[in-house]
């Protein structure tokens, strides 16, 4: 009895938060923050195991993704892991690498987490966010527009992180949306670790040979580990060459900003699969109501990145 | 698959996206054009692929990008498909990685394959991305030449296997598939009948007076005279704002050293002499 109470405690006291959720994993995930909440039972528990190969009543969303009307999902990437969404508080992970590989975190906090976020009723836009001031700001767009790149370097200039790439944002809540936090680790390729001067010798390869990488903050205040009000959305356009009356920082017009919000739902096929289409809806309404939204056009060179941090802070000031 | 789909395939600066150009003009059946809203999917845009497999691509090795390519067009319709075709300027070749070519044949309904004479293609190829003219020459005789691949960054577009000039061309010509050639020549010096080709090719044919007005819409030095003035999103970072160049025929003759003329026939000779580029 004693021995199976110790067990617990100390599976306890390694559980971790991830978007206000207590999560235990029977992977290792130090990505994540410790959780320092309640005592409650955990929200979420991750286990390996084995998983069918084909989900009861499931149809394919695409060559790697099965999904069921009862909110499950089978994500498969060959030689990483085959991830089962099996209800809103369990997901099963039978790795094809050692369980320590980022490789598997890599697909487990990007479409696994996205999924989690809509069988759990948030609203999962593509951004990365920071707090500047007291309020939150989410940098949203397709890979590749800077989203990442952005939110690292304004978390240098000592804006807190809250999220990368996955934005878990609360409508509902109580005087506002709020953008629940997720873990103080972006992910960046090399040029954008140079352009903000970030060694990337001794990180950790977001895949195995990938010149992308992990990068934790660890320095205290770097990470906002409490829900922030969410102030403003800034959705980047890329462009290779400057077009003419495209000034950088733009306020959309209501339609627009619903547009613009609704394109960057994160894995919102699957969501629409699932019949959440008329909650996304009223999601975005909440969310285009208070919040305002912008549109930020830059190039893609990174050399005006400072230039564009100095931007985003004194307009979000 | 849930239907068949058409390509615009070319060597890249051959005249594909000019050919996009007039196309869309042709849609649109009024005579404007905004060149930052030229139709047609591109092939590799990273943000269909992330859309049809809900997943981040950026997280993918090469490898297994080239071989979810035609994977995935199987399972995804692109992008108004049917109705404009598929701009690509991959060769027709089975890239490393992958199973087979970047498309699953079986979907493919045409195909309108552009050539452009490889010494003017080299003048053009040249500054879109930052090389001398030497070393584009080099780059158009290398048939292990990729599109889409950083080690460093990421790319907006996947990984597109375009190899040389020659193996281009051969690849597509080779394919077995319904393929029609047009040459960017022809599409200047008769450019109304060119598209008529091209239109009928993509079972699209339009009445010649409208063909002409979108010919019109898309003139070289309009689209230029719009790009000065405007800007345009897919012109090159290491000439931004320099896409449209002259569109002339034949510049070489004055712009290339008759050693670099005579290295791009010796490097191409044979597919040039039957496309009639020996002149």
């Amino acid at each position: 009895m004693s021995a199976e109470r110790t067990a617990m405690e100390s599976e306890a006291a390694g559980d971790l938060y991830l978007c206000g959720w207590r999560l235990r994993s029977a992977l290792p995930l130090p990505e994540l923050a410790p959780w320092t909440g309640d005592d409650r039972q955990p929200d979420l528990t991750i286990r390996t195991g084995s998983i069918p190969a084909r989900l009861d009543g499931a149809r394919d969303v695409s060559p790697l993704l099965q999904v069921t009307p009862e909110k499950q999902a089978r994500l498969s990437i060959d030689g990483v892991a085959t991830y089962w969404l099996r209800n809103a508080g369990e997901v099963i992970i039978a790795p094809q690498m050692a369980d320590d590989s980022p490789d598997i975190r890599t697909f487990l906090f990007g479409t696994i987490l996205g999924l989690l976020c809509h069988s759990r009723g948030l609203f999962p836009l593509h951004a990365s966010s920071v707090r500047i001031g007291d309020r939150a700001i989410a940098i949203s767009g397709m890979s590749g527009a800077g989203k990442s790149t952005l939110a690292a370097a304004l978390t240098r200039r000592g804006h807190a992180l809250i999220s990368d790439d996955v934005c878990a944002i609360d409508p509902a809540a109580p005087g506002g949306p709020v953008v629940l936090p997720a873990f103080p680790r972006v992910k960046l390729w090399d040029d954008s670790l140079a352009a903000i001067g970030i060694e990337s010798a001794g990180l950790t390869a977001n895949r195995l040979g990938q010149r992308k990488f992990y990068f934790r903050f660890n320095e205290a205040g770097s990470f906002q580990a409490t829900p922030a009000p969410l102030k403003a959305i800034y959705l980047l356009a890329s462009s290779n060459a400057p077009l003419a009356g495209r000034s950088e920082i733009e306020t959309l017009a209501p339609t627009l900003r619903i547009i613009g919000l609704h394109a960057q739902i994160y894995r919102k096929r699957t969501a629409a699969i699932w019949g959440l289409e008329p909650e996304l809806f009223k999601a975005l309404g909440r969310i285009a109501g208070p919040v305002d939204v912008y549109r930020l056009t830059r190039t893609a060179h990174l050399d005006d990145l400072a230039a564009m941090v100095g931007r985003i802070e004194a307009h979000a000031a | 698959m849930t239907g068949g789909f058409s390509l615009l395939a070319s060597y890249p600066r051959s005249g594909n996206t000019w050919a996009r150009a007039v196309l869309t003009a042709l849609a649109r059946g009024d005579g404007s054009l905004d060149i930052n809203a030229i139709e047609g999917q591109l092939a590799v845009d990273r943000f269909f692929f992330d859309d049809a497999l809900e997943i981040e691509t950026s997280d993918l090795l090469p490898d297994e990008e080239r071989r979810l390519r035609p994977i995935t067009y199987r399972s995804a319709m692109p992008t108004g498909a049917g109705t404009f075709p598929i701009k690509t300027h991959d060769a027709w070749l089975t890239a490393q990685g992958a199973a087979e070519p970047p498309f699953p044949r079986e979907g493919i309904e045409a195909v309108v394959l552009i050539v452009r004479d490889p010494r003017d293609v080299v003048l053009s190829l040249a500054p879109y991305y930052g090389l001398s003219i030497d070393e584009a020459i080099t780059a158009m005789a290398d048939r292990t030449m990729s599109l889409g691949i950083s080690r460093n960054g990421l790319r907006p577009q996947l990984p597109q296997l375009i190899s040389s000039w020659s193996d281009h061309t051969a690849s597509w010509r080779g394919s077995g598939l319904p393929l029609t050639l047009v040459r960017y020549e022809d599409m200047v010096a008769d450019s109304v009948g060119t598209f008529a080709t091209i239109t009928r090719a993509l079972k699209c044919s339009a009445p010649v007076d409208l063909l002409a007005r979108a010919v019109d819409a898309a003139r070289f030095d309009r689209l230029r005279a719009d790009e000065a003035g405007k800007g345009f999103r897919e012109s090159s970072p290491h000439a931004p704002n320099r896409f449209f160049g002259a569109g002339t025929v034949g510049r070489w003759r004055q712009a290339l050293t008759a050693a670099q003329a005579s290295r791009i026939l010796r490097d191409h000779g044979t597919v040039m002499r039957e496309l009639g580029y020996d002149g």
